[in-house]
């Protein structure tokens, strides 16, 4: 097994994790086998009292079926909305033809880059210095 | 005499208007103008981590203008640019800018009928020109927030707080009871549902409390985990996470 180390001085002062780390980060299972450095990441953003970003986007992308509690309300994690600002910052950065041109250069489904535009639309709305998302190639 | 801009690149800010001339404009209106432009310049530079100065002060006849040296050429050039759309409301003024836009363009929009600002880098010329101000009510919404209570009171209850969501502290109403809870929480991070109005900058100018949620002590990671193996435990089946929300590339 590979062991990762995470640079400290390379982690922002606050990140947006989509739902492509947080649940590797926080599911037993994927801690384990699946991707280890989104979990890592999770920890050491947490034990140098950083700041992580949850957009409502993602909670409904973890969210299979009706929660049995809610949310929790933690210091150093922030469960931010897509809201009115939100939904101005996706207008102005993130046209349809915008997100069609990402489709045509991508291949990826419509529906999955608008919920990242979304994301990332909350992320440049509630301030992230950054966000974070892995796919099979790797990390952005 | 104005001096040629090839021998000397400058960038000005300068007031035309009917009857304009270094005797007869308001020194404060162009010198606030002037001074007001420079730093947001200098910000919006050091918002992209580079930095840009100003040398030197001539003020020009013709119409008026305030010209400065900058450290830089290209790169005066460069967020001149970008500048005028930040005033223009085109583009969303970067972190650290949001105040000094604000009162560039009250500046603008305080100048005499028929006056015009425009800065000008060599031999182009661009009008600085502020977005109109909307003219109906603007619309409330609900956010929720975390924020950090600044101060808490008031004959009318009202609290000022921070929020790393927002650019700005703001201040807002709020029932005795959401006061007195706010008020226990003095610099503490505490997350709020609001009722908020914007200005046309996006700031809140007013606001009401509708609900204050404590903010748990608890270790986060050990708390989100707990969360998330009670109501979201489907994922431990899942074999690969990127194909499951639909966004493997492969």
């Amino acid at each position: 097994m590979v062991e990762i180390e995470i640079d400290h001085s390379l982690l922002p002062n606050s990140a947006m994790l989509d739902s492509s780390v947080l649940i590797p980060a926080l599911g037993k299972k994927a801690r384990a086998t699946d991707d280890p450095a989104c979990a890592k990441l999770f920890d050491a953003l947490v034990a140098d009292r950083r700041q992580i970003l949850v957009s409502t986007p993602t909670v409904a992308e973890i969210l299979r079926r009706a929660p049995v509690s809610p949310l929790p309300r933690t210091r150093l994690v922030r469960v931010v909305s897509f809201d009115l600002a939100a939904a101005e910052v996706l207008g102005q950065r993130f046209p349809p033809s915008v997100l069609a041109k990402v489709r045509d250069d991508t291949g990826s489904p419509l529906h999955y880059i608008k919920y990242d535009a979304m994301i990332v639309a909350c992320a440049v709305r509630h301030r992230a210095d950054c966000t974070r998302r892995s796919w099979s190639g790797g990390w952005s | 005499m104005l001096r040629s801009m090839r021998e000397r690149p400058e960038l000005l800010v300068e007031l035309d208007g009917p009857g304009v001339s270094p005797d007869t404009v308001d020194t404060l209106a162009l010198l606030t103008l002037a001074e007001t432009y420079f730093r947001l310049i200098g910000k919006v530079a050091e918002a992209s981590n580079m930095s840009l100065t100003f040398q030197g002060l001539r003020v020009l006849d013709k119409c008026v203008a305030v010209s400065a040296t900058p450290n830089n050429q290209e790169l005066a050039q460069l967020v001149s640019v970008r500048a005028l759309r930040i005033i223009s409301g085109e583009e969303s003024p970067p972190r650290g800018t949001e105040v000094l836009t604000s009162n560039l363009r009250s500046c603008l929009r305080s100048l005499p009928t028929g006056h015009v600002a425009r800065t000008r880098w060599g031999k182009r010329s661009h009008p600085l020109v502020a977005p109109p101000l909307p003219s109906q009510e603007h619309p409330w919404e609900t956010v929720e927030l975390r924020v950090i209570p600044i101060r808490v009171g008031g004959a009318d209850p009202g609290a000022r707080l921070r929020s790393a969501s927002e650019g700005h502290e703001f201040t807002v109403s709020a029932t005795a009871e959401h006061a007195r809870r706010l008020g226990a929480m003095l610099y503490s991070e505490v997350d709020v549902e609001l009722e908020v109005c914007r200005d046309f900058e996006g700031r809140i100018e007013r606001g009401r409390v509708l609900e204050v949620h404590a903010v748990s002590d608890a270790e986060p990671a050990t708390a989100w985990r707990q969360w998330f193996r009670a109501n979201a435990p489907e994922w431990d089946e899942v074999d690969d996470v990127g194909a499951e929300l639909g966004r493997d590339r492969n």
